[in-house]
């Protein structure tokens, strides 16, 4: 996996990485990592924690270099040039305590080279939009943690980047907040940015992406979409009954049969199994079917089974 | 424009604060304290009263109330003629429109009498009045420090000095206030009969601190016993007097530049050489408190986690910069104000001799920009210090661990301070001087005393080449430190965070 993904830039590609490989002393943090962004759409970048995840997004921002491989970033090797196009919300986040909120959002945008009155307009746009207005004079010290975190991100987005990157933007919210930050996500989509958002909790990523990376201890897993995502498992079926599935194994077919709650039974079965078959033979057997159909793997269980994620530790780095 | 934009953030974070509007209000005040205070001191000091009790029959009452006399004449005479030098314009030919004894000049014994007999300052006032300038201010009054006041009745009709002096213990503790006026006694001096015999004098007060009247009657009534005892041995008077009033006049030379300003020490000497003593400690404070605002402002910015935010937007060579330059800049805004207000009330208090001297000393000569060139070179020297060790920290604890080996090492030259002003060109002086941490203010202590041009010059390169060592190591762990997470590094980790390039 990986170095053979040559990536090539054309004009849909965003961001691409090739081979990119980070250490930190005898330490991997990311090994040989390549995958490729297309333009408008929102991109999950998943990982346990450690995977390597931020450690990516840094060398995507250029504050981490890179210590092998390359990237380009919209057209440019040197993510550098480009700052001023991207928008940065890191995992660690942080903001001026004694600062107003409109006076934040306007210097991180005057930093992105936005001028000055300008800056302080689409600071008030973006409080007023965002349902914020009535913060607008108040310190960061006096809002609310959601309610910072938001102008963190309005922070990140009001110098208008044509790609967004948001690393962990859902922790620490409430689910009203990770609500609001959902739409947020798809309302910026809808102007037309590409957004790149790593996270490790899995519904958002199935929701939102329209594609999504898996990482596991710096090294790609996966690269594409959910239905790409579920078809790399092996085929499941699901019966519910209040009786012993197990002569069901006498099919050649069933290769496995794993317990669920509530009665409910995951038959693992090879990819030419005959569920007809599997159904006539439940009846034979005196086994009651009050249930019976196709498994639709959870990302969640898709990135445990892909990034072997419960036998990983993981370590720090990241 | 982005650099722009994190130099003015860092100044105006600092400036547009309610503590430096404090600062700036309360510097010029404290100045105003200090300087006015001796001026306050000395017009709310009260004129003290004091009484005798003359058991020789009246004749040191006499000598003390001369004295008295004297002395307040002499004062008159001295601010007479600092009121007459300012306010009365010479004429054409230089010296003063007024005659003699009015116009300004030597204050002898015969000057005095002169003015006294010609009636003091009410009647040069008079005879000044035709040539007052435009703006003049009034004529100056004296007020003696002590005044002697008869005995009270109770006390002056008493048997003997004990029972007079009983009868007054009142009027010393304060209980009770001398007729004709609120005030209590100052002190009660007690001349006994056989005074010129070896007699003690006594003096009674409550005011243990205050000397100076002790002192003077001690003066006055020793002189006089001396004179007597002369007169007892042959010599008049008149030759008496001749005899005291010979003096040597002793006057300070200093040597100039190349030996061609050599002159008489005055106003300017002192002020050129404690100027560049009072600005060395001024960069003293202005390197440490702008240092630890630096130390500060990083490790918030890192604790706070703003750091990778800025860092996605700029480098971290240009938040670096930025943050140098801005406070910088806030350090040279205190002193600049300072300056400019003193340049404008030098401006406006015109001639005089103190003045001339600042203005020279300021403006004229070359100490303020070697004062600015030093504070840039000194301030980038222990700043980026400070921000290597804010970038490295992540609680302002664990700063402070690091950055009080460099806070006291800055403090070791002041007890030291005395021995540079003492001898300019001596060993302390130039083994400071040599000691890249400590240039700047050695240079600015020595630079009134013409130090040897290759030893400024060589220590000033020496200097510079270790700031910009220091700077560039102190960059590299800013730039791989700025990042890190957890605790205060360890000495090796400080190396390495030194070693590498970000």
């Amino acid at each position: 996996m990986g170095s053979d993904h040559q990536t090539v830039a054309n004009e849909g590609t965003v961001l691409s990485l090739s081979g990119v490989t980070r250490q930190f002393g005898t330490f991997t943090a990311v090994r040989d990592l390549s995958f490729s962004v297309k333009k408008g759409e929102i991109y999950g970048f998943l990982g346990q924690n450690g995977a390597g995840k931020t450690t990516t997004l840094r060398m995507i921002m250029d504050i981490v270099p890179l210590s092998a491989g390359s990237l380009q970033v919209l057209g440019a090797s040197r993510p550098r040039s480009v700052r001023r196009r991207v928008g940065y919300l890191p995992e660690e986040r942080g903001l001026y305590r004694k600062m107003k909120a409109r006076d934040t959002i306007a210097y991180f945008a005057r930093l992105k080279g936005v001028p000055g009155g300008a800056a302080l307009k689409r600071a008030d746009a973006l409080l007023e939009r965002f349902d914020l207005g009535a913060f607008s004079k108040s310190k960061i010290e006096t809002l609310s943690k959601g309610m910072a975190q938001k102008v963190q991100l309005l922070a990140c987005i009001a110098h208008e980047p044509e790609l967004i990157i948001l690393d962990e933007p859902f922790s620490g919210l409430d689910p009203v907040n990770q609500q609001i930050l959902e739409d947020m996500i798809l309302d910026l989509r809808e102007d037309g940015r590409t957004i790149i958002f790593s996270t490790h909790i899995m519904e958002h990523a199935e929701r939102l992406c329209d594609r999504f990376l898996m990482i596991a201890k710096g090294q790609k897993v996966f690269e594409g979409t959910l239905d790409q995502a579920r078809s790399t498992d092996e085929p499941t079926l699901i019966l519910q009954t209040p009786d012993d599935p197990l002569p069901l194994m006498a099919l050649g077919s069933v290769k496995d049969i794993m317990a669920g709650d509530q009665g409910k039974y995951s038959l693992v079965v090879t990819p030419d199994a005959d569920r007809q078959e599997i159904l006539r033979a439940c009846i034979d057997k005196n086994i009651r079917v009050e249930f019976f159909g196709q498994a639709t793997p959870s990302l969640h269980e898709i990135f445990f089974r892909l990034a072997g994620a419960d036998s990983n530790k993981g370590e720090a780095g990241a | 424009m982005t650099l722009f934009q994190l130099i003015s953030f860092e100044y105006r974070k600092y400036i547009f604060t309610r503590g430096f509007l404090l600062v700036l209000l309360v510097i010029p005040v404290f100045g105003a304290f200090g300087a006015f205070s001796a001026i306050i001191n000395e017009r709310a000091a009260p004129v003290r009263a004091f009484a005798v009790i003359d058991e020789s029959g009246g004749t040191y009452t006499g000598v003390i109330d001369a004295a008295l006399a004297r002395e307040e004449a002499r004062e008159a005479l001295y601010v007479w003629d600092q009121y007459v030098t300012a306010a009365v314009p010479v004429g054409a030919d230089g010296t003063s429109p007024l005659a003699a004894p009015f116009a300004p000049g030597d204050r002898t014994p015969a000057r005095l009498n002169a003015f006294v007999a010609a009636g003091g300052i009410k009647a040069g006032t008079l005879a000044a009045a035709p040539y007052l300038a435009a703006d003049a201010p009034a004529a100056p009054s004296v007020r003696p420090s002590f005044v002697r006041v008869p005995l009270p009745q109770a006390a002056a009709t008493a048997a003997d000095s004990n029972a007079a002096l009983t009868a007054l213990r009142p009027y010393l503790s304060g209980d009770q206030t001398l007729p004709g006026n609120d005030r209590a006694l100052f002190a009660v001096i007690v001349i006994p009969s056989d005074v010129a015999a070896g007699g003690t004098v006594q003096f009674w007060t409550n005011n243990l601190i205050d000397e100076s009247l002790l002192i003077s009657v001690d003066g006055w009534i020793t002189g006089d016993i001396r004179r007597a005892a002369f007169e007892a041995a042959g010599l008049d008077r008149d030759q008496l007097a001749e005899i005291e009033r010979l003096s040597v006049p002793v006057a300070r030379f200093t040597l100039g530049d190349d030996g061609k300003d050599d002159g008489e020490a005055g106003a300017v000497d002192f002020v050129e050489t404690y100027l560049p003593l009072g600005l060395a400690y001024v960069l003293l404070l202005m390197i440490t408190s702008v240092g630890s605002m630096l130390l500060t402002s990083t490790v918030e910015e890192k604790s706070n986690k703003i750091i990778e935010v800025l860092l996605s937007s700029v480098s971290a060579t240009e938040l670096m910069v930025g943050k140098l330059v801005g406070l910088a800049l806030v350090g040279i805004t205190v002193p600049l104000i300072f300056l400019s207000s003193a340049a404008v009330a030098l401006l406006i208090a015109g001639g005089g001799e103190l003045n001339d001297a600042i203005r020279g000393v300021l403006f004229d000569s070359n100490l303020l920009p070697i004062f600015f060139a030093y504070f840039v070179v000194g301030y980038l020297l222990y700043a980026s210090i400070y921000l290597a060790v804010g970038a490295m920290c992540s609680t302002i604890q664990d700063a402070q661990s690091f950055v009080m080996p460099l806070y006291l090492s800055m403090w070791v030259p002041f007890p030291f301070l005395q021995m540079i002003v003492q001898d300019p060109n001596g060993l302390i002086a130039r083994i400071f001087t040599w000691i890249p941490i400590y240039t700047p203010f050695a240079v600015m202590m020595r630079i009134s005393a013409d130090p040897p041009q290759w030893e400024i010059i060589g220590a000033s390169v020496l200097l510079l080449g270790v700031v910009i060592y220091v700077l560039g190591t102190m960059g590299r762990i800013y730039r791989n430190g700025v990042l890190s997470s957890g605790g205060a590094p360890t000495l090796k980790q400080v190396r390495e965070l030194a070693k590498h390039r970000a």
